[in-house]
């Protein structure tokens, strides 16, 4: 009795910091909302409120009303985010089992050297990438965007070895027995043990890849191949230094951009949280 | 002219071999990107700005493949970080043909990344002085060549609220008034409530333009005629001194404290203006765009004036890259679209401030159709002759760099005017050496 | 099993060895591939780079150590960039650390609406930053921004934030807060594959909540709250786009706000000397990579493997 009343509150208790929480989190989103509603008018005046005082939903027809080729935007985003997710998470795990179950020698220097990848600014890789691409014969195509993604990244690849570490040696040994090789443990013992975080990757991934317009600004000239982060930012841009941005249109395309991410990972995240990243814990008991 | 651009090419073409070479060293193949013999010559051109720039850029190179049929042109419009893919694009050997530059423009040209355009231009029967004014011309030259051909933008004048005028009983800015009568109008014009500021006399801030025309109205300039650094000079520190007295002292304009509370950055005046919380400030013409549909009571005039006649301008123009492989039409396109049938959309539009004197002096641009409220617009064809021409060495994002750090402990009242000018004399000495 | 090996059974197992070593370059070949192709020849290229003088445009001059000369001994920027980074990482990141951990561990257990909090949690890392930086703008204003009236209310007078020296930072530091959802998703997901019967078996044990949590589902979530901790760290070194877009890339008052990464941007691309921008990147580089090791040292002290990494 008294444990469940210590329980019923503890639910509360945790139902009130949620809910503290999750206000002070959206209460810029909500500002954003409020903004991006709001008129050529105020947004010039720069005159906002935090909470939604005009209703101006045509700001969000406008961006689908422009000469833009929003349509085709979200077609080369879909392409990308797909492709780089597949190539992704499959490249990763194959990566990520080799470190995590095989030895070799050498292998703790090439995960000191995969480690390092991740530490290097890649603003200085810029200059050297765009001339690997170029002499590649990349430049204004999506390649450069997709293709290095079907050859793993440190962060997922170190990700996934800590997930692959976790699951217990006897089922290797339990297969090996079976007849199995690596090639068939993987397939048949740890990939579908590891769908949580192939699952985790792949939302990264699809986060990322939306998200990112810095590699599309720089490699992507014509406008029919851009992706919709950085197809929408002409909507938003200003044609000198001295102007303010368009502020309700950038929120617009801030929307736009963050509500399919959203959505994703609503819904993906029961795949991800179904199993629980210690899935190998039936060993434990 | 036919000798110097060359060795620097030569150059630029072995700094890219000697990466290019590294790369093909690991056995990728290098691919060169072949121009199809015959048809027309394809080029692309670079330009920063938002989808109303786009349009209009469109519709001048819809009349320039009636002029020119036998050229292409791909547009490539770079929204944000202009100057990082276009120089991405420079050093990875893939430079657009023509590019839109402002700033930049030295960076380019001191390092052979772009084509003379005088000889280009002198076989076109173009005069770039006649055509452009000597002011912008000088611009965007330097020992005698001229690097881009200015495209768009003119002076920037005082837009003013006529309501607060009224009020406060102020007469309309002219272009006549001095220094001393620029203050004391800013006072009048301060509007306060209960201590508290309710609307601004003037706001400006620290970007170069409002700067540099204190200084420049002063007699002060940033490098000596040497080209050596005199940011601390007493004309100079006089200068800073005026602004910096309207802000902190009179409070007759708002501090960067100011600005964050009315949450914007340091240096927006236009919001203010729009909101009808003040009088006066300094802005180019992409301001009337934003103002045309407000209720307020608004006009333009030029300047007021110091010791000497100085308007900042800020603008664009058109450069030609040292690496394209069609120097000869990506030049013809230039003189094209800076020509005044090239430039008409400009007009039409109501998108800027032509380069063309031509088209500024004509009705087309005084008394264009969109301008039904009677702006005053001949203050910018006024304004034309008294435009300066900014220090745009190379070094020119670190000399300002140096400025916005060093300044802002003095816009706050942190430190004195003199100390702050002192400490950018240093910087600019070591940015310069 | 025998105990001491024949030559004929070590040499089966060299066998063994050999083609345990043919499969795991095999395994790892996506990477090796995709290093050499397109990360390696860069990183050459650039570490080349820093011992020249390379304006992006021109040919690149050799100038030797130069340029890591000046950064140490001339430039007056340097140090003061390094500064502020290491203490935007040694704040940021053991409070994101423990944030998310706190906010994973309410999260993960069943209850009526978790996914609309999990959901709602991770949103602020999804927004484009050019947005929030906007909204944070606003949200710091000194006298005028909700985050001071908030503090008046308790009768503290807010600082100026993004326009004071002292205060620029923590105000980064709070906008990289706001987004710290995406590392609380990974420790959901580990938290959640914490069986249950060790919760119950500790709880009839006597073990209280707060003891349950350290002394079970901590220790094992370890290996996610390492690989948080290497990452975030990493990424902490290396801030930049909240820097740059909150402060409108000028690094604050009087550079209080200049990290290291915005200063080789700023190198790079806005000053054209893209042979320093590159020695400052290796520079950090070593940097990051001593920390790294420091932290990957300790890890065998408090980081718990099911299995440990086999041999």
């Amino acid at each position: 009795m008294s444990a469940q009343a210590r329980r019923a509150g503890g639910a509360a208790t945790r139902y009130a910091i949620l809910t503290v929480v999750s206000a002070v989190l959206l209460a810029p989103l909500v500002f954003m909302v409020s903004i991006a509603l709001s008129s050529d008018q105020t947004t010039r005046e720069s005159s906002f409120t935090f909470l939604p005082t005009e209703f101006e939903f045509g700001n969000f027809v406008t961006a689908f009303t422009s000469d833009l080729p929003i349509g085709r935007f979200l077609v080369n985003s879909t392409v990308i985010v797909v492709v780089s997710c597949i190539g992704m998470t499959f490249s990763s795990a194959l990566v990520a089992y080799g470190f995590a179950r095989l030895r070799a020698p050498g292998k703790g220097l090439m995960f000191a050297v995969l480690l390092s990848t991740m530490m290097i600014p890649a603003e200085v890789l810029l200059i050297p990438q765009f001339i690997l691409f170029r002499n590649l014969g990349w430049i204004d195509t999506l390649l450069p965007i997709i293709v290095p993604n079907f050859f793993a990244n440190a962060y997922n690849v170190f990700l996934m070895r800590q997930f692959i570490t976790r699951i217990p040696g006897e089922l290797d040994e339990a297969a090996m027995l079976d007849g199995l090789g690596h090639f068939g443990l993987f397939r048949k013992i740890i990939m579908p043990l590891m769908k949580p975080i192939l699952v985790a990757v792949a939302i990264f991934t699809f986060t990322f890849n939306w998200g990112y317009f810095f590699g599309p600004l720089i490699y992507l000239n014509s406008e029919e191949k851009m992706p919709l982060a950085l197809g929408i930012q002409v909507l938003s841009a200003t044609s000198s230094g001295a102007q303010s941005p368009p502020w309700n249109l950038v929120m617009v395309g801030a929307l736009i951009l963050i509500l399919p991410m959203v959505a994703v990972y609503h819904f993906g995240q029961k795949y991800l949280y179904e199993a629980g990243l210690v899935s190998g814990s039936a060993g434990l008991k | 002219m036919s000798t110097e651009p060359l060795p620097r090419l030569r150059r630029r073409r072995i700094g890219a071999a000697l990466l290019a070479a590294g790369l093909a060293v690991a056995g990728l193949t290098a691919c060169a990107d072949e121009e199809k013999p015959g048809g027309p010559t394809s080029l692309t051109l670079t330009i920063w700005g938002n989808a109303n720039d786009k349009t209009v850029m469109d519709q001048r190179l819809a009349l320039a493949k009636k002029a020119l049929p036998e050229i292409d042109v791909k547009l490539v419009q770079i929204s944000e970080e202009y100057n990082t893919k276009v120089q991405t694009m420079f050093a990875g050997g893939k430079a657009p043909d023509v590019l839109m530059l402002s700033e930049e423009i030295n960076v380019y040209s001191s390092k052979g990344q772009l084509e003379d355009l005088t000889p280009h231009l002198k076989k076109a029967n173009v005069d770039p002085v006649a055509r452009f004014g000597q002011g912008p011309v000088d611009t965007y030259s330097t020992d005698g060549k001229l690097w881009a051909a200015p495209d768009r933008g003119g002076a920037m004048v005082l837009y003013y609220n006529k309501a607060i005028f009224d009020a406060q009983g102020v007469a309309y800015p002219d272009g006549t008034w001095d220094w001393a009568k620029f203050r004391e109008a800013a006072q009048k014009l301060t509007v306060r409530e209960g201590g508290k500021v309710k609307s601004w006399g003037y706001a400006a801030g620290d970007w170069w333009p409002w700067l540099l025309t204190w200084m420049y109205q002063n007699g002060g300039s940033v490098l000596d005629a040497a080209g050596k650094p005199v940011a601390n000079s007493p004309a100079n520190v006089e200068a800073i001194q005026f602004y910096n007295d309207l802000v902190l002292k009179d409070r007759s304009a708002p501090s960067p404290i100011d600005y964050a509370n009315a949450g914007l950055s340091n240096g927006q005046p236009d919001a203010l203006f729009a909101q009808g919380k003040l009088a006066m400030g300094t802005t180019g013409f992409w301001n009337i765009a934003s103002l045309k549909d407000s209720k307020l009571k608004w006009d333009i005039a030029p300047l007021w004036q110091g010791k000497q006649k100085a308007v900042p301008a800020f603008g664009s123009g058109l450069a030609v890259s040292s690496q394209s492989k069609h120097k000869d039409a990506a030049a013809r396109l230039v003189a094209f679209l800076t020509s005044a049938e090239g430039q008409a959309p400009i007009v039409t539009s109501g998108l800027d401030v032509p380069s063309n004197l031509e088209v500024v002096n004509s009705d087309a641009f005084k008394k264009p159709a969109w301008n039904t409220t009677g702006v005053n617009l001949a203050a910018f064809t006024e304004s034309a002759s008294a435009i300066y021409s900014p220090p745009l060495v190379p070094e020119w994002n670190e000399i300002q760099k140096a400025y916005t750090d060093e300044m802002a402990p003095v816009w706050n009242g942190k430190d004195s005017v003199q100390a702050g000018l002192d400490r950018v004399q240093k910087s600019l000495e070591r940015i310069l050496s | 099993m025998a105990i001491v090996a024949t030559p004929a059974r070590r040499r089966a197992g060299s066998r063994f060895r050999r083609r345990e070593t043919w499969l795991f370059y095999a395994f790892v070949s996506p990477w090796i591939v995709g290093f050499v192709v397109f990360t390696a020849i860069p990183m050459i290229a650039s570490l080349g780079l820093s011992f020249t003088d390379w304006d992006s445009f021109s040919t690149p001059r050799f100038i030797g150590f130069d340029n890591y000369l000046e950064l140490f001994t001339e430039d007056p920027l340097f140090w003061p960039a390094l500064g502020h980074t290491l203490y935007f990482a040694a704040v940021s990141v053991p409070l994101s650390l423990l944030i998310a951990l706190f906010l994973a561990n309410l999260l993960s257990r069943p209850m009526r609406g978790a996914r609309f909090f999990r959901t709602v949690i991770y949103i602020p890392a999804l927004v484009p930053l050019v947005a929030s930086a906007m909204i944070f703008r606003w949200l710091l204003a000194p006298q005028t921004g909700p985050v001071n009236g908030f503090l008046a209310l308790f009768g503290i007078e807010g600082p100026a934030w993004l326009l004071d020296e002292d205060w620029v930072i923590p105000a980064i530091i709070l906008l990289s807060l706001w987004q710290v959802g995406a590392g609380t998703i990974l420790l959901i997901a580990a938290l959640q594959g914490v069986p249950p019967e060790l919760y119950e078996a500790a709880r009839i044990d006597g073990a209280s909540r707060a003891q349950r949590f350290w002394r079970i589902s901590v220790p094992l979530v370890t290996p996610i709250l390492f690989f948080n901790l290497i990452t975030g760290m990493i990424a902490a070194f290396q801030v930049f786009s909240q820097v740059y877009v909150l402060t409108d890339g000028t690094s604050g008052p009087s550079n209080a706000s200049l990290m290291l990464v915005p200063y080789v941007y700023d190198n790079a691309f806005r000053y054209y000397h893209m042979g320093y921008a590159s020695a400052l990147a290796w520079v950090l580089f070593v940097i990051i990579m001593i920390f790294s090791v420091g932290v990957l040292r300790s890890s065998r002290g408090w980081v718990f493997y099911e299995t440990e990494v086999r041999r």
